[in-house]
């Protein structure tokens, strides 16, 4: 959960890319806060609690995530040459973080085109093995959308600012967005890599008026058991039989012959 | 008569000899070692995590300049001459340890803990052997003794040493690796396979689980 993934891309590019998604999911007790920027045309500062945290932070670039301890935090958005967080263009807004869980802030439009933010919480929650899980959210300015993957609507009537997740075996699906009830892209089609055990969560921003839509894609670990087994081992090379049974049976039929072959030598004397 | 009596009777020492030399050098599994106990916490120095991390105050550090978590790259264990290549895998859709197919990368559970880092051990596994490539380095640690350095590199090339204190054979249908995980906090535990080869089966019977404790504070970040 620490290493965290971000893509801002074209359509049709290969959207997730990360290595090695770290170990544990959030430390225990911990509360880990990832912040996405989603408003194009737009670079900013970020306040937390009063401190400037992120420096002239871009559209479409996504920070964290820090690990925090639980509690309320106040986020201030300025401008990028602001002097301090006194005259906002965004906030300030609290946001509660609870422990043991994972969240996103995202600044981004309504569907009607004005600057918010939105706080989601990433599930984090153990998927089946062999799954991964995907999470798609609208936080773009356009009206609902469904979801496709390959061709067909997996999600569908996705609206702003909300999220859709599903748990899917681990694979590589062409994903693409469209307007509801239309099978036309407006994204994509893009390929989204969904590994087991990771939650990919792939954000629809920007704006449809302005013909500036894009995605982003960030991936968070899931908190998954201990492997059942560890089946290390195929060409049994190292073989460990118990005892050289057959060895020792024969052996003990050779002694059982010679002891039988020295009665009888002794009989016939 | 005399003759085939001291024939037979040779051929019967003989005969007993051989089994005598067979009990004795026929090649027997190296006997576990090492306290089945819960390792307590005082035994187990975690090393020291600086700098980012835990209870950074989001007031003081700008988030973007996270660095990248440390992930095992690779793992020595010099006094066997093993030293290979890690690579991070999570489950498979079984449930169990998804494993490359060669017996010459290790594999670290990227689910569970980091090397070195507080909290439940962490696990690294290896193939004992592949048909394509044989008989891998960890089937070494079928005889890895007491003491013997693990020493794990990280993604970063700083090292993590530790030193092993146990080695058991456990019956695969025995094994609990999230009891195994959850026990041996702190720790590094590395596992292969071992014992009888199933050959209907194609897997051995029993898993060799080595248990090693961080030797120095090497962590650095």
């Amino acid at each position: 959960m620490r290493k965290t993934l971000f893509a801002s891309v074209a359509a049709g590019a290969l959207l997730a890319a990360f290595a090695a998604a770290p170990a544990s999911a959030v430390e225990d007790g911990k509360s880990d806060l990832a912040v996405l920027h989603g408003i194009p045309d737009l670079t900013v500062d970020v306040y937390v609690n009063g401190a400037l945290t992120l420096d002239d932070f871009a559209p479409g670039d996504l920070a964290g995530p820090l690990s925090l301890d639980p509690g309320t935090y106040t986020v201030a958005i300025t401008a990028a040459d602001a002097a301090d967080d006194s005259a906002p263009v965004l906030g300030p807004v609290d946001i509660d973080l609870e422990a043991d869980m994972s969240y996103t802030a995202v600044a981004h439009l309504t569907e009607a085109g004005d600057p918010t933010v939105s706080l989601f919480a990433n599930d984090i929650s153990a998927a089946d093995s062999g799954n991964g899980r995907l999470t798609v959210r609208h936080v773009a300015a356009a009206p609902a959308v469904d979801v496709l993957a390959s061709g067909d609507a997996l999600f569908e009537g996705l609206t702003n600012p909300n999220e859709v997740m599903a748990d899917v075996p681990a694979d590589t699906y062409s994903a693409a967005v469209a307007l509801a009830g239309t099978t036309e892209p407006v994204l994509g089609p893009a390929d989204v890599e969904v590994q087991e055990g990771v939650n990919t969560i792939v954000y629809a921003w920007g704006s449809a008026e302005d013909a500036n839509l894009a995605l982003a894609v960030h991936s968070v670990d899931l908190t998954m058991a201990a492997p059942d087994g560890v089946a290390a081992g195929t060409a049994g090379l190292a073989d460990e039989q118990g005892a050289p049974i057959a060895l020792l049976i024969a052996a003990a039929l050779a002694i059982v012959a010679a002891a039988v072959a020295v009665r009888v030598a002794a009989t016939r004397k | 008569m005399r003759r085939a009596v001291a024939v037979a009777t040779l051929s019967c020492v003989a005969a007993t000899c051989l089994v005598v030399a067979a009990a004795v050098t026929w090649p027997r599994p190296a006997p576990d070692f090492g306290a089945p106990a819960k390792a307590s916490r005082t035994d187990v120095v975690p090393p020291i995590k600086a700098g980012l991390g835990a209870g950074v105050a989001i007031e003081s550090s700008a988030i973007d300049d996270q660095k990248a978590p440390l992930e095992p790259a690779s793992i020595a264990v010099p006094s066997l001459g093993v030293d290979m290549p890690i690579v991070p895998m999570g489950l498979n859709p079984q449930g169990g340890l998804a494993l490359p197919d060669t017996s010459l990368e290790a594999v670290w559970y990227r689910h569970g803990s980091v090397p070195g880092e507080p909290g439940d051990a962490a696990l690294i596994a290896a193939h004992v052997d592949n048909r394509k490539t044989g008989l891998g380095p960890f089937a070494k640690l079928l005889s890895v003794e007491s003491g013997a350095r693990v020493s794990i590199t990280m993604s970063d090339a700083t090292t993590v040493d530790f030193a092993v204190v146990r080695r058991e054979r456990v019956s695969k249908q025995d094994v609990n690796f999230e009891q195994i995980m959850e026990d041996g906090a702190g720790m590094l535990v590395l596992v292969t396979c071992g014992g009888r080869f199933d050959a209907t089966t194609g897997h051995y019977e029993d898993n060799v689980i080595v248990w090693a404790v961080p030797t120095e504070l090497s962590w650095t970040q």
